[in-house]
């Protein structure tokens, strides 16, 4: 089960030891492809089976509550650690001036 | 979004053509998408470990940026562990679809190849929904709830997909914080999911 995990950790250390090769971006490009074949194989694996299949709309209304419930979560605890960012200016010169969340009105520069 | 509508064809594509009995029986029966999962692992960790960005973001980090990532991390949790007692999934596979935080592609395939393919379509669809809440409700968070809002709800993605949006409605300013947010959380999401799957 683990040896997905140490072979992301086997390619973090390539890529440090290999960073400025000339075609050290080509496995990155790899990634997306990779994903889709993946993601084919996951529809296969699950146009082939019938008990899922007629669950589907089921699956997904599952799917929605575990984001939302994911998503309230994350927002009730930045709700508490908001205060420590009001004077928080994240990078270094780019922010003209500090903004704070109250503050805060969307969008910068119009259009 | 168009990453997102992509991906969801070729799941579509799989899903289709496996009804209509098109794909080859040797396809069927033999796994391959465990040594594809593997190649994959090795790419990610490739180009995290080649990055020029990730030495430069380590080395100008406060502690406080943590935060943003933390609460991102336990807010989820407790979000779907609460939703866990409406489910008839366990805790432990709630949590897992919950550490996909939004990046769909690598949790939905572990969750697949530990839990199975129910509730890795499951983590698939719930993750993907996740990147669309933050791609359509950026603006209404930061009128809000303040710049965290979204960035916080777009887990692993705000480094790329959603990105340009937060940029947008946030502000340039917060372009910084987004992207250490995404990288750490990115970084977590292997180990989150292979924990909660192998309790």
């Amino acid at each position: 089960m683990f040896i997905a995990m140490s072979l992301m950790l086997l390619g973090v250390m390539l890529g440090r030891l290999l960073r400025g090769q000339r075609w050290i971006g080509a496995p990155s490009r790899c990634i997306a492809p990779a994903i889709m074949l993946l993601l084919f194989s996951l529809g296969v694996a699950v146009g082939g089976n019938e008990h899922l299949m007629r669950n589907l709309p089921l699956l997904g209304g599952k799917a929605l509550l575990l984001s939302l419930a994911g998503v309230a979560g994350s927002l009730l605890c930045v709700a508490v650690i908001r205060r420590w960012f009001r004077d928080f200016p994240p990078a270094p010169g780019a922010g003209k001036r500090p903004q704070t969340p109250v503050e805060a009105q969307p969008p910068h520069g119009g259009q | 979004m168009s990453g997102s509508l992509l991906i969801l064809a070729f799941f579509g594509a799989g899903v289709g053509l496996a009804r209509l009995g098109l794909i080859p029986r040797y396809f069927m029966e033999h796994d391959v998408t465990l040594y594809v999962l593997w190649l994959l692992m090795l790419l990610v960790g490739l180009s995290i470990g080649a990055d020029r960005r990730l030495g430069e973001i380590l080395r100008t980090l406060r502690p406080r940026v943590l935060l943003l990532p933390l609460a991102t991390t336990v807010g989820t949790f407790a979000g779907v562990a609460a939703a866990s007692f409406f489910l008839a999934y366990s805790l432990a596979d709630c949590l897992a679809v919950g550490a996909g935080f939004a990046y769909y592609s690598l949790s939905s395939i572990f969750i697949t190849q530990y839990k199975g393919a129910e509730l890795g379509t499951v983590a698939l669809l719930s993750n993907i929904l996740r990147e669309i809440l933050t791609l359509v409700g950026t603006p209404l968070l930061v009128r809000l709830l303040g710049p965290l809002a979204p960035i916080s709800c777009g887990g692993a993605s705000t480094m790329d997909t959603t990105l340009p949006v937060i940029a947008r409605y946030a502000g340039r300013e917060w372009i910084f914080i987004s992207i250490v947010h995404a990288m750490i959380l990115d970084f977590s999401v292997p180990f989150w999911v292979i924990l909660f799957c192998s309790l």
